[in-house]
């Protein structure tokens, strides 16, 4: 018998408040069918992004209200009343600044500061396995958000920290971060011709469809459902798919996910990471 | 046209397999012949040749180009194609997938006499109402190169198969597969909200990356045309039995196929080809089976006679 999903599946509801899937109606004249290789918006940028600690904590500091630890007090009340003139001259981005003081600091309430994992740009920490948040789509975050708390996806470092969060927190950070523009991807090894052979291919003998049919050519994600996979990093694809074999995450719609990792072998759940991890990210995942 | 009765489809599916369908071979001699002895013989499997084994030189080539067309036509064979539809939106795997009509089980096939136009088509003329009605677009011309690839690709895939023969997984697998109470419309609708909007869309148009179907939509002016074989009912419930929702297919209980495939073909899409001047004609003339519901009246609205052009 197969399970059935409960009638208002909860991305339902989701996907009246997502605008993008909304484009689905553009008219046919607006639907025009790019060349391969004529993928608009790559990033150029070849920046590396630094994921080490010292790297960070500068950042963080450079981020901070007072940014110099060895300033005195007159420098200290001349930061915090530009960000005070900061934040009444921006009124409507209270939700926004809500959720970036978490990201900085933490709620006070247990929620521990994001970007202490998911790095000061929302670009994760490849060499960690924290994924990156920046330009997620909202409602896909927030579904997250909500399944660590919730306990259909089990994870000892994210549940304490979506648990801690109100349901308003867990919506301002999903938007934060989806509001948050791509960071740059460091040039990644060559990825093994297996991974790719599986992510483009798939294998139908067993009923594998590829990666790419649901989550977009070059692992982009599409829309609020499918969240893109390229530039992830290989240990956080690896870590997922393990926790749909072990059934630590069981959160995904009509059991797609666990389906498909229960079919693959250690060794092609590190190839087919490697090779998403090294895709380079679009300008704008989810944006047809 | 009046509504159809739709308590009567259930009744009257065998003799839809007969009609002169646009897509579906029809129970012409030869076929009727191969498939009389599958009640008491299994039919023979086929396992297609590796992809990897597609030879080097200018043959290997053609058979690529073949490839990349199936997978990628609206880029690859663009003049011919009316939609965002890919062949191998609807033959998964590339072509190569049992009950999903691979090529391989249609290659053996042709020529096959065919009552929708009264003669013997050749394979290139099966591939050519392909793109004239699934794909909504134009036949390519038979010795284009559109044509030429599309049938290397076919050809080379069929390699050992043996020929004249139904094989096991051929077409989609519709014979004897029947619902078990009439289709409903509304249940439909349910099934398609739960196991296909994810994908699909809520209002049935698929999703699109940079401009390109991910998600194929199910109906409207992108989608295949009111010609085409995945407008009959049959067709349709045996495809998404066996291949949706997306690898995880065989899950759907018959009746939910039946009924997501009755919503589905129960919406508008673009006019059929043929159209010859006003729905109720066109109907008496293509469409005259309960398999299909162009010119009848579903929840207060004759299909067909909005049209996307
Ligand atoms: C101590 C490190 C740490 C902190 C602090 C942390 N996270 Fe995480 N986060 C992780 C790890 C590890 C994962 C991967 C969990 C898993 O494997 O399921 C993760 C996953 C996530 C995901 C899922 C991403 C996806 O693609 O599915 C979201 C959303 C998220 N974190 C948001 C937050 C927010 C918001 C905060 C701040 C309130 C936060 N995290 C703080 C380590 C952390
Ligand atoms: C049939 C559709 C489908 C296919 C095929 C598929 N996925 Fe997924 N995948 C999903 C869905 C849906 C989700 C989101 C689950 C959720 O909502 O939590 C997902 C999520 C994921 C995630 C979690 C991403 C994150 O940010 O936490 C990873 C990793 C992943 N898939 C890897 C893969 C790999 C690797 C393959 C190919 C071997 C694959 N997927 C094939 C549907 C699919
Ligand atoms: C919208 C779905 C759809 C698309 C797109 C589509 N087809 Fe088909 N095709 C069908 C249906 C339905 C049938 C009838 C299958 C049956 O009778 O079992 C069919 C039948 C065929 C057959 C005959 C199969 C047999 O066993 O006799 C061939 C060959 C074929 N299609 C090739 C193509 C090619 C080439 C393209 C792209 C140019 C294409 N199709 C696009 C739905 C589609
Ligand atoms: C996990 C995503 C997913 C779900 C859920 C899903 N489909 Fe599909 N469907 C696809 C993809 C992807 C294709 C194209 C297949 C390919 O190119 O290999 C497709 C193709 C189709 C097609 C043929 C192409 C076309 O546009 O006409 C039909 C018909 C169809 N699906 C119907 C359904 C129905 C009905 C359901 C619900 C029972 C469903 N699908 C659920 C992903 C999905």
């Amino acid at each position: 018998m197969r399970k059935r999903q409960p009638a208002s599946h909860p991305l339902s509801s989701m996907r009246e408040r997502v605008p993008d899937l909304q484009a689905q109606d553009a008219p046919a004249e607006q639907r025009s069918w790019p060349r391969r290789g004529e993928r608009q918006g790559w990033r150029e940028s070849g920046r590396e992004r630094a994921c080490g600690q010292r790297e960070m904590s500068r950042q963080v500091r450079a981020l901070s209200p007072n940014p110099s630890p060895a300033s005195g007090r007159g420098e200290t009340r001349l930061s915090l009343a530009a960000l005070l003139l900061v934040l009444t001259l921006i009124p409507f981005a209270a939700n926004a600044t809500d959720a970036a003081v978490i990201t900085r600091q933490g709620n006070g309430k247990g929620a521990a500061p994001c970007m202490a994992c998911h790095g000061v740009d929302g670009g994760g920490m490849a060499i960690n396995g924290y994924p990156r948040l920046a330009g997620l789509d909202a409602a896909y975050l927030q579904k997250q958000l909500d399944d660590f708390a919730n306990g259909s996806r089990a994870n000892p470092v994210m549940q304490p920290n979506a648990s801690a969060l109100s349901e308003d927190e867990r919506a301002a950070l999903a938007k934060y971060y989806s509001a948050l523009p791509l960071p740059a991807h460091p040039a990644a090894a060559r990825p093994d011709a297996g991974g790719e052979r599986l992510a483009t291919h798939g294998d139908w003998s067993r009923g594998l469809p590829a990666c790419t049919q649901c989550h977009a050519p070059g692992g982009v994600g599409v829309g609020a459902n499918f969240p893109p996979l390229a530039g992830q990093p290989a240990a956080y694809i690896a870590a997922q798919l393990r926790a749909w074999q072990q059934g630590a995450r069981h959160n995904d719609p009509l059991q797609l996910m666990r389906h498909v990792a229960q079919q693959l072998t250690p060794q092609e759940i590190d190839a087919v990471a490697g090779w998403f991890a090294a895709q380079p990210l679009p300008a704008k995942g989810s944006a047809p | 046209m009046k509504s159809l009765p739709i308590a009567l489809l259930g009744a009257l599916m065998l003799a839809a397999c007969s009609h002169p369908a646009t897509e579906t071979p029809a129970a012409a001699k030869p076929a009727a012949a191969a498939s009389a002895p599958t009640k008491n013989k299994a039919p023979p499997g086929f396992t297609p040749p590796a992809e990897a084994d597609i030879p080097a030189g200018p043959l290997g080539d053609e058979i690529r180009l073949g490839r990349a067309i199936f997978t990628d036509t609206p880029t690859q064979a663009h003049d011919y194609v009316g939609n965002g539809l890919s062949c191998s939106n609807c033959h998964l795997d590339a072509g190569r997938l049992a009950n999903s009509a691979p090529l391989w089980g249609a290659w053996g096939m042709y020529p096959q006499y065919r009552k929708k136009n009264g003669r013997v088509n050749s394979f290139g003329e099966r591939l050519q109402g392909c793109f004239r009605f699934s794909m909504n677009g134009k036949a390519p011309p038979l010795d284009s190169d559109v044509i030429v690839a599309l049938e290397s690709y076919a050809w080379w895939m069929s390699k050992g198969a043996p020929n004249g023969v139904k094989l096991a997984g051929a077409g989609y697998p519709k014979q004897g597969f029947k619902p078990p109470q009439p289709t409903d419309y509304a249940r439909g609708a349910a099934v398609y909200a739960k196991d296909c909007a994810l994908c699909h869309g809520d209002d049935g148009q698929g999703q699109q990356v940079n401009g390109r179907n991910v998600f194929p939509p199910l109906w409207g002016p992108q989608s295949f045309n009111w010609g085409a074989g995945m407008h009959e009912l049959d067709n349709a419930a045996a495809f998404i039995k066996a291949n949706m929702p997306l690898s995880r297919g065989g899950t759907l209980s018959d009746q939910d196929a039946w009924d997501v495939a009755m919503y589905m073909d129960a919406h508008e899409r673009p006019q059929d080809p043929r159209y010859a001047g006003d729905v109720a004609a066109t109907r008496a003339k293509y469409h005259d089976t309960p398999m299909s519901l162009y010119g009848t009246t579903v929840n207060g609205h004759l299909l067909g006679s909005g049209a996307a052009k």
